[in-house]
């Protein structure tokens, strides 16, 4: 009997080994030739295989006959989108303002020539008139200036409240009412005036600046312009054409407002003439 | 979400949303008051021609009223005001009667009579007079008041603007006041001084950077203020207190604006985006966000109730516009910034900058929605942060423009008359322009 050596406490596994030791070499250097054989085939078949070159087909060119046929649409032009240079629109600058020109006058001097041929042929200056700045600009004739109507001196012929220079159809006693009407009424004309441009045809000259037509105006609310009536057409259509053309375009826009010490001066009707009188027309 | 206001702001935001007194209908205009207009297609301006009469006096009070009324009248650049050397021989004191054919002979329209003497005690009489040379040799307005020495120049805006009424039916806007935020050492401070430049004060603290002032209710000041880099809070300074406004919306106030009521108010927070414009009740009640872009600020109210803001896209050039309303209204491709309301004799009109290229900014002005666009400044420096006068009849802005006096300063351009002047030399950012409160005495 072989003495057997004592087996670990707990061990549950077989008394006797599955495989000899021969088997387990013999198992591993099959193995172990099986790997080598199959690598030595693979080298082998790779060393013998080919792989067919596909064949290239060569393609003759063929003469055609080509006809060019114009499209119908424009061509596109070719580019690129581009930033659009963008520009504010320029400062209002104020004008300068009218030279005023001084008429050609004549006047005894000490320092004149003694030559008759020197005799100015301008008409001589009346009285003690003032002479003219050494730069004033000289014109053959100039429009006597209008007198100013609160230069009169004239006294009032009408006894009661009111003003001396007032007129007779006056109906305002306040002055400072009086006077923010006035000016009131002038920007509500500079506005109107903005707006309208007489026509230069239509009719020969002297006729556009003399035609007129009026308009009743409706005022809404909130000093929105929302209508007009034709209460008297020039009779020319072009320029009755102008006219309604300005008011169409005029209704809808916003009147300038009151002063705000007489907010009740703008009503709900404001009747309008234009006037052919500053017709560019020559 | 709703903001709150302290106790001390609550009882001024109630008061001034207090109903005005029921008004009573408006009697139907006249039509025939303006008579029938005459439309030839010529536009004319006349400018009316106005004496303020010198005078001799030596005394102080005489001197400042003087000059303040006259200075203010130049000003507003409604008028040809005639030379003091083309002024007749005459007496000009305080008792003494105008000689009115001699002015008529000068060319004046208008005759604007203004002087001071001491009264009793720390007292001053203030006169002022004006004449209507087509009306007659009798005054057809006058004031006089007695007021204490140092109201002298603040009573001499208040006879500016009443004048003004009287000749044109809109009175001035002389007494009034500016705020803005101006650089000091490393960080802003706010300022107010009077319309003219003078009286200029801090208000804030030195160690702070406060930003984007304005007035509220009662006269009270708000801005927003900034504390060893924290986010910027909403204050209000009455007098020499300073004080928080607790909000519930976290964020920066960039921005506070109240309308011309006093009624409501429009802030604009920092949020996670940009920030946002919120409108909402003087007292925060429904408070909600008005604004849609990513950055929105510098709300400003219009006297018809009209909200404008800058709004657009925080890093694209020319994407910062004018909003009104919720509309885009100043050009595409400028980048547009402090937009501003003018309440001006043709309408209310909407002033903001825009940027020009080579780091500068102009003017321009539009109509209250935006249409009709016209430019008021050019190849003038950059000219930035307009506000308006009160009669809407003058607009002040900041701008480095070339003068003898300086480089930058605050100038004053007339609506009326498009010429422009320099006030101060003061310069900053975010101008706000209020009147005075009313005259206590009054």
């Amino acid at each position: 009997m072989t003495s057997r050596r004592p087996l670990p406490v707990g061990y549950h596994g077989a008394l006797v080994p599955s495989f000899t030791e021969l088997e387990i070499a013999a198992a591993i250097s099959g193995s172990f030739l099986i790997h080598v054989l199959f690598l030595v085939v693979l080298v082998a078949m790779g060393l013998r295989a080919r792989i067919p070159e596909p064949e290239r087909v060569t393609e003759r060119p063929e003469p055609i006959a080509v006809k060019p046929v114009l499209d119908e649409l424009p061509l596109l032009k070719l580019g690129g989108k581009k930033p659009q240079k963008l520009k504010l629109p320029d400062m209002w600058t104020k004008q300068a303002p009218a030279v005023r020109r001084y008429e050609a006058r004549s006047a005894p001097s000490p320092d004149a020539k003694d030559d008759p041929r020197a005799i100015p042929k301008s008409p001589l200056a009346i009285g003690d008139a003032e002479a003219p700045p050494p730069d004033a600009e000289i014109a053959a004739k100039v429009d006597e200036l209008q007198p100013d109507a609160s230069d009169s001196d004239a006294e009032a012929t009408v006894e009661g409240e009111g003003s001396p220079d007032g007129v007779k159809e006056g109906t305002e006693t306040d002055p400072l009412k009086a006077r923010a009407v006035s000016q009131y009424t002038m920007k509500i004309l500079a506005w109107f005036n903005a707006r309208f441009s007489p026509p230069d045809t239509g009719a020969p000259c002297e006729e556009l600046k003399a035609m007129s037509a009026s308009v009743s105006v409706s005022v809404g609310g909130d000093r929105t312009v929302a209508g007009y009536v034709v209460t008297r057409p020039s009779g020319n259509p072009t320029f009755d054409g102008k006219v309604r053309s300005t008011m169409d375009a005029i209704v809808g826009q916003q009147l300038p407002p009151p002063p705000p010490l007489y907010p009740d001066i703008l009503g709900t009707t404001v009747p309008v003439t234009f006037s052919g009188r500053n017709s560019p027309c020559e | 979400m709703r903001v709150t206001l302290t106790a001390a702001t609550l009882p001024l935001a109630l008061a001034a949303a207090m109903p005005a007194a029921t008004a009573q209908p408006a009697p139907p205009a006249d039509e025939s008051v303006l008579g029938e207009l005459v439309v030839t297609g010529h536009v004319k301006e006349h400018v009316t021609r106005l004496a303020v009469l010198p005078s001799l006096a030596p005394d102080l009070e005489d001197v400042v009223v003087r000059s303040v009324v006259r200075r203010d009248l130049e000003l507003s650049g409604m008028f040809d005001i005639i030379p003091e050397k083309d002024a007749p021989p005459g007496l000009y004191g305080f008792d003494d009667p105008v000689d009115v054919a001699a002015w008529r002979a000068r060319g004046a329209e208008v005759i604007v009579k203004v002087a001071a003497r001491r009264h009793t005690g720390n007292k001053v009489q203030v006169l002022g007079l004006a004449y209507f040379l087509n009306v007659g040799s009798d005054p057809v307005y006058e004031k006089k008041l007695v007021v204490t020495k140092d109201a002298v120049r603040v009573t001499a805006h208040r006879v500016t603007d009443a004048l003004l009424g009287a000749i044109t039916g809109r009175p001035g806007g002389f007494a009034s006041r500016f705020t803005y935020s101006g650089r000091w050492g490393r960080g802003r401070r706010i300022f107010t001084m009077d319309s003219d430049g003078n009286d200029l004060a801090p208000i804030s603290d030195e160690k702070d950077t406060s930003i984007a002032p304005t007035w509220g209710p009662n006269q009270t000041l708000f801005y927003s203020r900034s504390r060893n880099y924290g986010p910027f809070q909403l204050m209000f300074a009455d007098r020499s207190t300073h004080q928080p406004v607790p909000l519930s919306l976290r964020g920066s106030v960039f921005s506070v604006a109240f309308n011309q009521d006093h009624t409501r108010v429009a802030l604009a927070l920092s949020n996670t985006e940009g920030s946002a414009v919120w409108v909402g009740k003087a007292n925060g009640e429904d408070l909600r966000q008005v604004s849609t872009t990513a950055i929105a600020t510098h709300p400003v109210w219009s006297p018809s109730g009209k909200l404008a803001w800058i709004g657009g896209e925080p890093s694209t050039f020319g994407a910062q516009r004018v909003y009104v309303d919720g509309k885009a209204v100043s050009p595409a491709g400028f980048t547009a910034a402090a937009p501003v309301f003018c309440d001006t004799e043709d309408g209310i009109r909407l002033v903001y900058s825009v940027g020009v290229g080579g780091d500068r900014e102009d003017l321009v002005m539009s109509g209250e929605t935006g249409g009709g666009i016209a430019r008021l400044t050019q190849d003038q420096g950059t000219n930035t942060y307009p506000a308006c006068s009160v009669d809407g009849r003058l607009l002040a802005f900041f701008s480095t423009r070339k003068h003898p006096d300086g480089a930058k300063g605050l100038y004053m351009m007339s609506l009326k008359r498009w010429v422009t002047g320099r006030v101060t030399g003061a310069y900053g950012e975010s101008l706000r322009w209020a009147p005075l409160p009313p005259d206590p005495a009054r």
